[in-house]
C-alpha cells in the first residue's frame, strides 16, 4: 500500500493558487525527492498532508486515511521537520526536543542521547539564543529519536553546516535501512541526488516531472570547463561523439559542456588522452534546470 | 565620530514611521481619545454650584484617592474634577504606548535578527536607538500639545488654556519616562518578553506606589518617587505646576542616557543581565499541551494574581477611612440619606462597584490565556503542536481550560486580599470573608463570558480577537461612568457584568449568573467547531 497519494490536489490563498492539481504516490520504505524552487509549493503541499491547510480541491491521503479528517490519528506515526523552524524562547533545547517527542508519543532515550552527541547540540541554552542551524538540530534530533513509520522533512538542511548535513545523511540512510519511508523536500539536486530514489519535480504549483533517479539522469547533468593541450576544436568534435555530452561549445580556448554523471568516466578518458591542463565540473544549479529544461 | 555612530539615522527613522505607518496613529489616537473625549461628560455629572460640591466631596473619598489620585485646590472645579479622574488613567495608555514603541524597534528587532541585518549595513551603532527616541519623543510632544488643544478647545468651564497645557505636558512627561524605561530594560533583558515584563511590572508598581501614597501621610513620598504620582501632583487648573513636568523629561533624559551607554558597550544580541542556563531534559510535567501552555503562561498568571491581590488590598484597606468618611461628613449623609442609604449599605454598594472593578482586571489574564493560542499560532509554533499526536480541540479546550482555572483563581485571590486587608484596617471581621467570596464568585460567570468570546473569535478568525478588548474597555467605562451618567439600560446591558446582580448591595440572583455560565459555554462550543474546520496560518 501507498503510504502517500494525492490526487489533483489543489490549494487557494485567496486569489494565489499555491497548488494546482499535485499527484504524488510514495510507496512503503521509500526515500522520496521533492525538489522545486522557492515559492513552488513545497511546504504548502506538506502542511496540507499534516492536515494544518486544508484543501481546495483533490484529495490527501496518508496510510489510506484523509489527511484533514484522520489528522492526529496519522500524526502519531509520523515525523515532521517543519521549513523554519519556530521555537518557545523560554524553554532549553534539551526540553524543547522531550516536549516534541513526547507530544508524538513514544521516544527512544538510547538514541536521543546519541544524537545530541552527534549532533554536536548544547541542550542547555534556551531556545531564543540558538542560531538557525541549532534550532533545526532540535527539531531533526526529535524527529530522528521517534520511531515513526514516516518522516517528513521541509528543507531540512537549511541552516546547518557541511558536517552537520553528513550526519543528517548518515540518519536518513539508517532510517531508510529501517523500512521507512521518508518524504524530503529540497531545493539542493545534490542532496536529494544523493538520498532519494524516486523525485518529483514542483515548479509554481504543478508537479512537472517526476520518476526514479535512472529516469531524471538529465536533470543531473554536470556543467563543465576545461582546457587542453590540444587543439580545443578537435577535442570539441571528440567531445561531441561521446554518449552523454550535451550542448558543448568552445569560447576563448575554453570547452564548455554538460555531462550526464554516469558519462563521466568515458569523458574523463577521453579527455586525458587529450592532455587536460584544466578542469571544472559543478553540478548544475535547480534555476539552470529549470531554464534548461522547462523553458520557464 | 558622532557622525559615524549615527551614520543613516534618518533613513532608519523613515523606516520605522514607514513600519509603524498603522500601528502608531492607531494608539496615538486610542490614546488622544481617552485623553479628550470624556471632558464633555463632566458637567453633566454636576449642574448645580451644590451638587459640584457634593461631587467635590465624593473625590476626597479615600477610595477614589487610592483608585485615581489626590484631590486638590482650594475649591472643586471641572477642570480638577477631570484631572483626578482621568489623569492616571491616560497616563497608564500612553505610558504603554510608548513601552510598546521602544520595545518593538529595540529588544524585539534584535531578538528576531532584524538588528543583526541593518547593523551590517552603513548604518551607525546609536542609529536606531537615535531614530527611535526621535519617534518616541515626536509621538509624546504630539500627545502633549493635542491634548492640551484639544481640552482648551472644548470650552468646559474651568478648563483653560494653562492648565491644558500642564495636563497635556504632564501626560507626555510620563509618556518619555516610560520609553526612557523601556530602551534600558531593552539593554538589560536579553528577550523581548523579560524586557515587557519588567516595564509593565514597573507601571504597575508605580500605579500602587502612587496609590499607597496618595493617602497622604508619610507614605506621601512614594507618590513623588512614581512618575505616576508625580504627574498628578503638576495640579493642572491650580497650581500648574512645570516644575513637575521638567523632573519628568529630566528623568527621561538620564534613562535615555544610561540606556546609550549600556547599548553601545554590549554585543549585539546579548542582554546585560546574564541568561540562565536550562535544564537539558524535561521536566515530568512537560508532556503535552497544557503542560506546555501552563508553563509558558505561568508567570503572566502570577503577575496579575499579585496585581489582583494589591488591588483588591488596596481597595479593602480604605474601608475603613470610608466608614469614618461617611460618619463625619453630614453632606454625603444626607445625600444618601436621601435615598434611605445608611452607612452599611453604603459599605454594600462600594464593595460591588470596587469588586467589579477587580473583576475587570482580573479579565485580562483570563482571555490572555485562550488568546494565548493565537500568538502561538502567529510564531508559527501551533504548527509544531498540531503536527503531532495532538488535536485542535485539545488545544482550545485546554487553553480555555487553563482560563477556567485561571478565572477562579483570580477571583479567590481578589476576595481574600479584600477581605483580609479590610478587616486589618478595620480592626475587627466587620464584613465576612463570606461576603467577599460570594461577590467575586457571583462576577465568576461574567469573566468566563470573556473567555468564551476570545474561544469564539479565534475559531472563527484571529483577527477579530481584539473585539474581545474592546468589550472589556466598554465594560470598564460602564462600571466606572455609568453610575455618574444617564446611560441607558441597554448600553449598561452590553457589559456582561452589568447583567450580573450587584450583590453584596442587591440579592444574589441565579438566572443571570446561569445564563452567563450558558452564554460561556455556546461560545466555547462555536469557537471549537470553528477552529477545527478553518486553516491554520
Ligand atoms: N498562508 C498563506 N497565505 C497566502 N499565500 C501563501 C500562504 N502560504 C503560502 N503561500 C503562497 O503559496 C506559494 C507556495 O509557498 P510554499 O509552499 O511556502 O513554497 P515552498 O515551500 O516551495 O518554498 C507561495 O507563492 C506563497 O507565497
Ligand atoms: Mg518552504
Amino acid at each position: 500500500m501507498s503510504v502517500i497519494t494525492t490526487k489533483g490536489l489543489t490549494k487557494r490563498f485567496g486569489k494565489v493558487e499555491a497548488l494546482r492539481g499535485i499527484d504524488l504516490t510514495v510507496e512503503q520504505g521509500e526515500v522520496y525527492g521533492f525538489i522545486g524552487p522557492n515559492g513552488a509549493g513545497k511546504s504548502t503541499t506538506i502542511r496540507v498532508l499534516l492536515g494544518i491547510l486544508r484543501a481546495s480541491g483533490g484529495t490527501a491521503h496518508v496510510f489510506g486515511r484523509d489527511c484533514w479528517h484522520d489528522a492526529v490519528g496519522i500524526h502519531e506515526r509520523i515525523a515532521y521537520v517543519p521549513g523554519e523552524m519556530n521555537v518557545w524562547q523560554n524553554l532549553s533545547g534539551g526540553e524543547m526536543i522531550d516536549l516534541l517527542v513526547r507530544m508524538r508519543g513514544g521516544s527512544d532515550r538510547g538514541y536521543h542521547d546519541e544524537l545530541v552527541e552527534r549532533f554536536d547540540f548544547d541542550p542547555t541554552k534556551k531556545c531564543g539564543s540558538y542560531s538557525k542551524g541549532n534550532k533545526q538540530k532540535i527539531a531533526l534530533i526529535a524527529a530522528f529519536s521517534s520511531d515513526a513509520d514516516l518522516f517528513v522533512l521541509d528543507e531540512p538542511t537549511s541552516g546547518l553546516d557541511p558536517l552537520m548535513e553528513l550526519v543528517f545523511k548518515d540518519c536518513v540512510q539508517k532510517v531508510k535501512a529501517a523500512g521507512k519511508t521518508v518524504f524530503l523536500s529540497s531545493h539542493i539536486l545534490s542532496e536529494v541526488e544523493q538520498l532519494c530514489t524516486r523525485i518529483s519535480v514542483i515548479k509554481e504549483g504543478c508537479i512537472v516531472d517526476s520518476g526514479t533517479l535512472q529516469e531524471m539522469r538529465h536533470l543531473t547533468r554536470n556543467s563543465v570547463t576545461v582546457t587542453t593541450r590540444t587543439d580545443p576544436a578537435t577535442v570539441l568534435d571528440g567531445l561531441q561523439a561521446l554518449v552523454g555530452v550535451h550542448a558543448a561549445k568552445v569560447l576563448n580556448g575554453q570547452i564548455f559542456f554538460h555531462m550526464d554523471n554516469n558519462a563521466t568516466a568515458s569523458v574523463m578518458g577521453y579527455l586525458t588522452s587529450q592532455g587536460v591542463e584544466y578542469l571544472t565540473s559543478t553540478p548544475p544549479t535547480l534555476e539552470e534546470l529549470f531554464i534548461q529544461h522547462y523553458n520557464q | 565620530m558622532a557622525s559615524q555612530t549615527l551614520a543613516k539615522c534618518g533613513q532608519t527613522l523613515r523606516f520605522i514611521l514607514r513600519l509603524d505607518r498603522v500601528w502608531l496613529p492607531v494608539w496615538l489616537v486610542g490614546c488622544l481619545v481617552l485623553a479628550l473625549a470624556t471632558l464633555q461628560l463632566f458637567p453633566g455629572f454636576a449642574q448645580t454650584e451644590e451638587e459640584l460640591t457634593v461631587f467635590g466631596e465624593m473625590l476626597k473619598n479615600p477610595a477614589v484617592v487610592a483608585m485615581c489620585g489626590p484631590a486638590y485646590g482650594d475649591g472643586i472645579t471641572f477642570g480638577i474634577m477631570y484631572t483626578q479622574m482621568m489623569l492616571v488613567w491616560t497616563a497608564c495608555l500612553v505610558g504603554i504606548m510608548n513601552v510598546l514603541l521602544v520595545l518593538r524597534h529595540s529588544r524585539r528587532d534584535e531578538e528576531e535578527g532584524r538588528t543583526e541585518l541593518i547593523r551590517s549595513l552603513p548604518v551607525g551603532k546609536a542609529s536606531s536607538l537615535t531614530a527611535l527616541l526621535v519617534v518616541a519623543t515626536a509621538s509624546n510632544l504630539v500627545i502633549a500639545l493635542v491634548t492640551a488643544a484639544g481640552l482648551t478647545a472644548q470650552g468646559v468651564e474651568g478648563v483653560d488654556l494653562a492648565g491644558s497645557l500642564v495636563y497635556g505636558a504632564a501626560l507626555g512627561g510620563v509618556g518619555l519616562v516610560f520609553a526612557g524605561l523601556a530602551m534600558l530594560f531593552a539593554q538589560l533583558a536579553s528577550t523581548t518578553r523579560g524586557a515587557m515584563a519588567f516595564s509593565l511590572g514597573a507601571l504597575l508598581v508605580f500605579y500602587l506606589m502612587r496609590a499607597a501614597g496618595d493617602m497622604g501621610g508619610d507614605a506621601e513620598v512614594l507618590s513623588y518617587l512614581s512618575p505616576l504620582g508625580l504627574a498628578l501632583r503638576s495640579f493642572p487648573y491650580f497650581d500648574n505646576n512645570w516644575l513637575v513636568v521638567l523632573a519628568l523629561v529630566a528623568v527621561a533624559a538620564a534613562l535615555v542616557v544610561l540606556s546609550y551607554v549600556l547599548s553601545v558597550r554590549r554585543d549585539q544580541g546579548a542582554g546585560v543581565l546574564p541568561q540562565r542556563r536550562g535544564r537539558s531534559r524535561a521536566g515530568r510535567l512537560l508532556n503535552g499541551q497544557v503542560g506546555l501552555y501552563a508553563r509558558q503562561l505561568r508567570w503572566v498568571v502570577l503577575a496579575w494574581a499579585t496585581g489582583v491581590l494589591f488591588c483588591g488590598a488596596g481597595y479593602g484597606s480604605v474601608f475603613n477611612d470610608m466608614e469614618s468618611f461617611y460618619n463625619s461628613n453630614p453632606m454625603i449623609q444626607a445625600l444618601m440619606g436621601a435615598t434611605g442609604t445608611d452607612s452599611y449599605s453604603m459599605m454594600m454598594s462600594v464593595i460591588s462597584t470596587l469588586m467589579t472593578i477587580v473583576a475587570c482586571i482580573a479579565v485580562v489574564p483570563v482571555v490572555t490565556c485562550v488568546l494565548h493560542l493565537r500568538a502561538e499560532e502567529g510564531k508559527g509554533r501551533l504548527e509544531l503542536v498540531l503536527s503531532r499526536k495532538q488535536s485542535r480541540v485539545a488545544a482550545l479546550v485546554g487553553s480555555i481550560g487553563i482560563a477556567l482555572f485561571v478565572a477562579v483563581l483570580m477571583q479567590l485571590v481578589a476576595a481574600v486580599g479584600t477581605w483580609a486587608a479590610a478587616t486589618l484596617a478595620m480592626g475587627y471581621d466587620a464584613i465576612g470573608i463570606d461576603v467577599f467570596l460570594i461577590t467575586c464568585i457571583n462576577h465568576l460567570p461574567a469573566l468566563l463570558l470573556f473567555a468564551g468570546l476570545a474561544a469564539a473569535l479565534y475559531g472563527i478568525a484571529p483577527r477579530l480577537t481584539p473585539l474581545v478588548w474592546v468589550l472589556l474597555v466598554y465594560s470598564f467605562m460602564m462600571i466606572y461612568l455609568g453610575g455618574f451618567l444617564d446611560v441607558p439600560q441597554w448600553a449598561m446591558d452590553l457589559a456582561p457584568f452589568s447583567l450580573l446582580a450587584r450583590y453584596p448591595a442587591e440579592e444574589f440572583e441565579l438566572v443571570p449568573f446561569v445564563g452567563l455560565l450558558l452564554g460561556f459555554v455556546v461560545l466555547s462550543a462555536v469557537g471549537v467547531v470553528c477552529f477545527r474546520r478553518r486553516d491554520l496560518r
